[in-house]
């Protein structure tokens, strides 16, 4: 675990939910310190919950400790962030869309959280590389 | 978060951040409360950030309440846009 200082934050943590809020919440304070817009503040937090949730919820078979990396970079005008872990492959870009013009009572749960960080982040990238996800949102700042 | 009935309506006062854990918390409050027929209202305006656990909590309430009966008052815009994105406008008053 470190934390560089200037515009790179980066963080190694376990597959729990308090680990995830502990560290979203450090992300957040380090972006909002460095002068990051609200919205993209917004949207990093986001990305890193509905991201990391679908690793616990979905990632692994076991209950075993895994590690998830998380690393955030400030660029001019964009901050990328990029999620590894080790858990099954999974490229959200081949998820399936929902149907976001059903009524209530049709709606399916699941999807909506990828559906969201599709459409409001700036370009997603996904790669497998030695048996580990990568994933990598740029979001406008 | 604070939940009042009140002649057939629930008014769930709300604040904070509603992540994943926080969205389960209220999900797990509304399902003693909860009934149909009954119009039911969220205020916003403490609500700083939602993720989609929390919208799949507004749609289960549109699909016991029914479409009409489910208002969010006090809605900040960066929520107003992830409802949008979310295509739930049109489930429930948004304002």
């Amino acid at each position: 675990m470190s934390t560089e200082p200037g515009t790179i934050f980066e963080r190694r943590f376990h597959n729990r939910h308090d680990d995830l809020s502990r560290v979203t919440a450090e992300a957040m304070r380090f972006i909002e310190a460095r002068g990051v817009g609200d919205e993209a503040v917004y949207l990093a937090n986001l990305t890193i919950e509905e991201m990391v949730t679908n690793i616990l919820k979905y990632g692994y078979d076991d209950t075993a400790v895994h590690e998830i990396r998380l690393r955030l970079e400030i660029h001019p005008g964009t901050l990328r962030l990029v999620l590894e872990d080790d858990g099954h492959e999974f490229d959200p870009l081949k998820a399936p869309e929902p149907d976001i013009n059903q009524p209530a009572e049709q709606r399916v749960p699941g999807g909506l959280g990828i559906h969201l960080i599709r459409k409001l982040s700036e370009q997603i990238d996904y790669e497998r590389c030695g048996g580990r996800n990568r994933l990598t949102v740029r979001i406008r700042c | 978060m604070k939940i009042i009935e009140c002649d057939g309506k629930l008014v769930c006062t709300l604040d904070g951040h509603f992540d994943t854990l926080q969205s389960q918390k209220l999900e797990d409050e509304l399902k003693a409360h909860l009934k149909a027929p009954q119009s039911v209202v969220f205020e916003m305006q403490g609500v700083t950030y939602v993720c989609s656990a929390f919208l799949r909590v507004c749609i289960s309430v549109a699909k016991i309440v029914g479409a009409g009966q489910f208002t969010l008052l006090g809605v900040t815009p960066p929520i107003k846009r992830v409802v949008k994105m979310a295509g739930m406008s049109e489930l429930f008053v948004c304002e």
